[in-house]
């Protein structure tokens, strides 16, 4: 009988398997677990991972051992103005924007400022936050968990708060020396890439406009990227080791990529691959990507560059990953692209998305589950006839 | 080479550092504004809108364009006096619908729309229906757009809607919507009469159907 890691890593290997490897999620929006409390869950707090469903369900896990990419010290959490319904605050990344109170993870915020505008802005920025840092980087509390084998998907989530209040909700694995049975995943969430985490720097339009009025500024803030992300995750290798590297870049919309890919390629490509080189040279073969939206004309880019893993494939955006898999055949993983949408009516439309994507798993290099976080509307009851319909579809249940 | 032809170019091509000065030469040569206006910055914008759509321009582009058209309308503004262009040019009432605070797409199109030269009337983002029917009452626009990220916050365009027939300005009135879960068979269903699946052809529908509109009014 494989291990859940060996299975994972046959999986990505186009190799066979003895069951297939079944996460079935991979995030649970924070409102959705307040709906399903009012139609039965009962379970722990989920967080963002959805705690304790993996055991209930009997699921794979892929476990997250990366620190936050972002900057540190974090910005002072700052409220400039409230009124009944919304705040204007500083987040921990030095945004300023205007939230809902309640309900704020299922709505976007309104961003207001951005804390770099020019190249002095970001050198500054660069200087006082995005360094190695290692003290607050590498907290005594992140270095216990991965040596404990603790890690369950939650030391690198997006907001670097949300480290510390969820930090006592991690679940501990059986023992120490079950830690190799499951695979680990660096992800370097919302600071990994080259687009995503320079719009964060520098809002969407600004980042847009500054490809051509201030390239020094874009191919500055690139290079340090390259740096940065190549620094932190040779430290996190003085910890452990790891099965996946995973970018963020966010960078399409649902018709289309946000920049001209051709653009994109000019500034973006080298940098890419000088930190895929460098992660390949560290032993790490499988390199994958987070970007939702319609990214059909960004997979050439990021499969030269080195990348060979993607996630989410959004139905709802056009992806489509059985074409996907017809265009780029074996030199790409696919995670995802199981329309969430089909879930909100259930029965035979959830069926008949699960039915749709099979024909992947037999060939293998697939990771079948939801095409982006559990939204609220997908209800407690035909969430779990979901999973176990997949199980059931995969064998394992 | 036309000046006209030059400023559609440097439009098109995102120069925005450069239409001022063509738009001078322009007014120099003894073309109106009217005309820089009507044979160059609409046609360029719509040419922008219609490459965006067909996915051969990007986000970039579009507000490049969007900027050019803008600081050149700014520098015309002044000459366009009453009864001349201003005359013609319809006033949009535009916001992010109630429970929405996303405004990067409503943001585009109300850069396209100033940038095809109409008065753009900006309500913002989380917009009550009460706000949306104060702002026809009192601009009187000829279009109202709605916009919304979330499919949570799509169902408050069809209220806005009510609200604005309940308050007895729904006739007559265009209604525009748009953004990312929005579908042209909502459009259908919520009675809208312009519905954009992109911030790069929200203006050139507009137009289209102000256009359509006008002919139907001379014809009667």
């Amino acid at each position: 009988m494989m291990t859940s890691r060996e299975r994972f890593l046959r999986t990505l290997e186009f190799q066979p398997v003895d069951v297939p490897w079944v996460r079935a999620y991979a995030f649970v929006w924070p409102e959705t677990e307040l709906v399903w409390r009012t139609q039965g869950y009962e379970g722990p707090t989920l967080g963002w991972h959805g705690e304790g469903l993996p055991q209930r369900f009997g699921l794979d896990e892929l476990l997250r051992v990366d620190p936050w990419y972002g900057p540190v010290p974090p910005f002072e959490y700052q409220v400039i103005e409230e009124d009944e319904r919304t705040k204007l605050y500083i987040n921990h990344e030095g945004i300023l924007m205007r939230e809902f109170k309640e309900h704020a993870d299922t709505s976007m915020p309104q961003f207001v400022k951005f804390p770099v505008e020019n190249l002095e802005d970001f050198e500054k920025f660069a200087a006082e936050r995005l360094a190695l840092n290692p003290q607050e980087r590498f907290p005594r509390e992140w270095q216990e968990q991965v040596r404990k084998g603790k890690l369950r998907g939650v030391a690198g989530a997006a907001n670097i708060t949300a480290v510390e209040s969820e930090a006592n909700q991690i679940g501990e694995l059986d023992d120490k020396e079950n830690l190799d049975e499951h695979p680990r995943l660096c992800w370097a969430d919302r600071w990994g890439g080259f687009f995503g985490p320079l719009r964060n720097m520098m809002g969407l339009e600004n980042l847009c406009l500054a490809f051509y009025d201030n390239p020094k500024l874009i191919e500055r803030m690139m290079e340090e990227r390259a740096d940065r992300i190549i620094e932190i995750t040779a430290e996190v290798m003085k910890y452990t080791d790891f099965d996946v590297f995973w970018y963020w870049e966010d960078m399409a919309y649902n018709h289309d990529s946000l920049i001209d890919p051709k653009l994109f390629r000019k500034f973006a490509l080298k940098h890419y691959r000088r930190v895929n080189d460098w992660l390949r040279s560290q032993g790490i073969k499988y390199i994958g990507l987070d970007s939702d939206g319609n990214i059909t004309k960004l997979i050439p880019l990021w499969l030269e560059s080195g990348i060979n893993m993607l996630w989410p494939f959004e139905v709802q955006s056009g992806m489509d990953v059985l074409k996907v898999r017809q265009t780029y055949g074996h030199d790409l993983v696919i995670m995802g692209g199981i329309d969430k949408r089909a879930l909100v009516p259930g029965g035979e439309v959830m069926r008949r998305e699960v039915d749709r994507v099979m024909p992947l798993v037999e060939d293998g290099g697939y990771i079948p589950e939801l095409d982006h976080s559990v939204p609220p509307n997908i209800s407690w009851p035909n969430f779990c006839e979901y999973v176990e319909y997949l199980k059931y579809r995969l064998g394992r249940g | 080479m036309s000046i006209l032809d030059a400023i559609y170019n440097v439009v098109l091509e995102g120069k925005r550092n450069e239409v001022e000065g063509l738009v001078r030469q322009a007014l120099e040569e003894g073309v109106s504004a009217t005309d820089i206006i009507e044979k160059a910055l609409r046609p360029a914008m719509d040419e922008v809108g219609m490459r965006f759509s067909k996915a051969e321009f990007f986000l970039p582009d579009l507000i490049l364009a969007a900027e050019a058209t803008k600081r050149a309308i700014a520098y015309l503004r002044p000459l366009l006096g009453e009864g001349g262009v201003a005359s013609r040019q319809e006033t949009v009432v535009i916001g992010t619908v109630q429970g929405d605070l996303h405004d990067i797409g409503k943001n585009l199109v109300v850069a396209t729309l100033e940038g095809t030269g109409y008065r753009v009337v900006d309500l913002g983002v989380d917009v009550a229906p009460e706000r949306f029917v104060e702002a026809v009452r009192t601009h009187k626009p000829a279009v109202v757009g709605f916009s919304a990220l979330l499919s949570t916050t799509m169902v408050n365009i069809p209220r806005t809607i009510d609200a604005l027939r309940e308050a007895g300005l729904r006739e007559g009135l265009l209604i525009a919507v748009g953004g990312a879960p929005v579908t042209q068979r909502n459009a259908d269903e919520w009675q809208a009469d312009i519905y954009a699946p992109d911030a790069g052809t929200a203006a050139r529908i507009v137009n289209e159907k102000l256009a359509a509109r006008l002919k139907n009014q001379e014809v009667l």
